[in-house]
């Protein structure tokens, strides 16, 4: 005989491994032998005790159990493996086989039993047959244990599914092949009529939908196989806009499931795009007029007879009106800077009286032109963080338009002082001030009063919506007082640290 | 001479008006905000209206016409409206919606888009004349 081990024709995943508990030596040299050749793992115990020692730590697959043995018996050993280790194949080793020893054994979780003596062949039979034993309930486990992780998964799914479903606030209505409600979320349950319980007999869905365009869109698909999607848009109470996509839900074969319904609040999108075409509108009536006062001044002075005085005074108009065009870009484009926060900022402590003594000297020009004049008055510290460029562009419109607004011969007073942790400044005039009803869209991109007195005042519209932005960036306030007629009070508060 | 009264805020675009309408023989009168012009349409007849449709509010044009169709004074008085948008598209079905009722008549009789040349002003003035 060849000392390789013997092919059995099974192979297993691992080596099984073996332990044989006789008490008897010649018994536990000749298993170990048999088995060893086998290509098995194989340890031996003399007795009960210490065998039932080796299988507690082992990791066995299967024993021989002699029912003679000291220490603990083989039947308390097949009662410990049933209660400990039912996994463990048990082979009880007997030297007097009998009909009721067997029984008594396989009652209490042997396999098998194999009666001594007995031969190499037997025994390789009885432990193969044992073997296959062990692996096919191995396997059985692992596939119950899947099993059971799989619904664990499943359950797990679907209350993930509800959970999601509940939380969105879109509104999601699932209907069935036959045009049954068969799932609604709370956001979807608001399109329908009355409270569909769980358990009732689903009503179809063109009866409790509140809108005829959501059993429309169901219909449509329903009726066309070749349709996958369409939508609605559709206009509730209160002046919200919803939009409702309907799409089809088939199975591999193409045949139709069923409809998935979801409904969309769109009234922000749709309030963003009125804003955006209201602000294309202004924006190009406000490009035009400049346009249209430049080419009528160009056509008359290319067509007509103008004086030499006439002509002078055109070529300065047309010359301010395109200045104002190009402010006026430079304006939108600030706001759009503004607004999007991609400004480049140098923070920095600024004294606040240099900046508008600055300012008032730079405007001075145009106010002593039409006799207006102009006063600073400071008080205590004026120091502040800021960008130098933006609180020029804040001070520079405020008194810049108290001038432009003002009456010939009037008066600008700007005055500049700390309250705790702001700077105040009042910027005030003697001008045509404005009405009450007016004074909520004075910050409005292209706001501008429009009257006999500002019909030949340049302006872009935008220059307090630029100080307004500026100021809400800083986490100040601007506020305003204005009496008709008699003139106009901006006042600026600004953090002295802005957050 | 015929008298054409100008209402626009924009006191360049009045400035051009004015001196085409001069250089082509009208006797020419402006107001440059819409309470100012109802007040000159009324006190000084003229024989048409030059109206901008934009002034304090985007629609200030429209009130003034209707305004001055109401009144007995003015109810014949051709009405040009400049404009600076697109009426088609924004302004005149929105103005035109309070007029449903009584479609035989338009505030307005003669739209036309900024700029205007001059050529465009005088062949619509001879013809609402």
């Amino acid at each position: 005989m060849s000392s390789e081990p013997r092919q059995s024709g099974v192979s297993y995943e691992e080596t099984p491994r073996i332990i044989v508990l006789d008490d008897e030596e010649s018994i536990r040299l000749g298993c170990e032998k048999v088995l060893s050749r086998e290509g098995f793992e194989v340890d031996v115990a003399a007795d009960g005790s210490s065998g039932w020692e080796m299988l507690k730590e082992g990791d066995y697959d299967l024993a021989l159990i002699d029912l003679k043995m000291p220490g603990i018996d083989g039947m308390n050993i097949l009662k410990l493996l049933n209660e400990n280790l039912p996994d463990v194949v048990a082979i009880v080793i007997t030297g007097y086989a009998s009909y009721e020893t067997a029984v008594e054994t396989v009652k209490l979780g042997a396999y098998d039993y194999i009666p001594k003596p007995f031969t190499p062949d037997e025994l390789r039979n009885v432990v193969r047959r044992g073997l296959e034993r062990r692996f096919l309930r191995l396997s059985n486990r692992r596939l119950r244990e899947e099993r059971e992780r799989f619904l664990l998964d499943l359950t797990e799914e679907r209350s993930r599914l509800l959970t999601i479903l509940r939380a969105m606030s879109d509104g999601v209505i699932v209907a069935n092949r036959r045009g049954e409600l068969v799932l609604s979320n709370p956001a979807g349950r608001g399109w329908l009529r009355g409270d569909p319980q769980e358990g009732e007999v689903p009503p179809v869905i063109a009866d409790v939908v509140k809108y005829e365009e959501i059993s429309q869109m169901v219909e449509r698909i329903e009726e066309d196989p070749d349709l996958a999607s369409c939508d609605a848009e559709l206009d509730a109470e209160d002046d919200r806009y919803f939009h409702a996509a309907a799409t089809a839900v088939r199975d591999e074969g193409g045949a139709y499931m069923g409809v998935v319904i979801v409904i969309r609040d769109i009234t922000e999108r749709r309030e963003i795009e009125k804003m955006k075409s209201a602000f294309v509108r202004m924006v190009s009536h406000e490009l035009r007029s400049p346009l249209a006062a430049v080419q009528g001044y160009l056509d008359l002075l290319v067509d007509g007879d103008v004086t030499e005085e006439d002509s002078h005074r055109m070529l300065e108009r047309c010359r301010a009106r395109v200045e104002a065009l190009q402010q006026m870009i430079n304006d939108l484009l600030d706001i759009s800077r503004i607004e999007s926060g991609v400004m480049h900022r140098e923070m920095r402590v600024q004294d606040l009286g240099e900046v508008l003594e600055e300012v008032v000297e730079l405007q001075r020009g145009a106010a002593t032109g039409r006799d207006i004049d102009v006063l600073l008055e400071t008080a205590g510290c004026l120091e502040l963080t800021a960008d130098r460029r933006e609180l020029e562009e804040i001070f520079t419109n405020l008194v810049s338009n108290a001038i432009k607004y003002n009456r010939d011969g009037g008066r600008v007073t700007v005055t500049a002082a700390r309250s705790e942790d702001r700077l105040r400044v009042d910027v005030a005039d003697t001008g045509i001030g404005m009405k009450p009803e007016v004074l909520d869209s004075v910050f409005d991109e292209f706001f501008r009063v429009r009257s006999s007195e500002t019909a030949s005042v340049t302006g872009t519209g935008l220059g307090l919506a630029i100080v307004k932005r500026l100021v809400d960036a800083y986490g100040g306030d601007i506020d305003i007082r204005s009496e008709y007629g008699e003139g106009s009070t901006f006042s600026v508060e600004l953090p002295v640290q802005p957050k | 001479m015929k008298k054409i009264l100008l209402i626009d805020d924009d006191a360049d675009l009045v400035a051009v008006n004015e001196k085409r309408l001069t250089d082509a023989g009208f006797s020419v009168i402006s107001a440059y905000d819409g309470e100012k012009g109802k007040e000159m349409a009324r006190s000084e007849a003229p024989d048409a209206i030059i109206l901008d449709v934009m002034m304090t509010t985007p629609d200030e044009g429209f009130d003034v016409a209707r305004s001055l169709r109401n009144d007995a004074r003015t109810k014949h008085t051709p009405i040009i409206m400049l404009t600076g948008i697109n009426v088609s598209e924004f302004q005149l079905p929105k103005a035109l919606g309070d007029y449903d009722k009584d479609s035989t008549w338009n505030p307005v009789d003669v739209f036309l888009n900024k700029p205007v040349s001059a050529d465009t002003l005088l062949k619509k003035l001879d013809e609402i004349l």
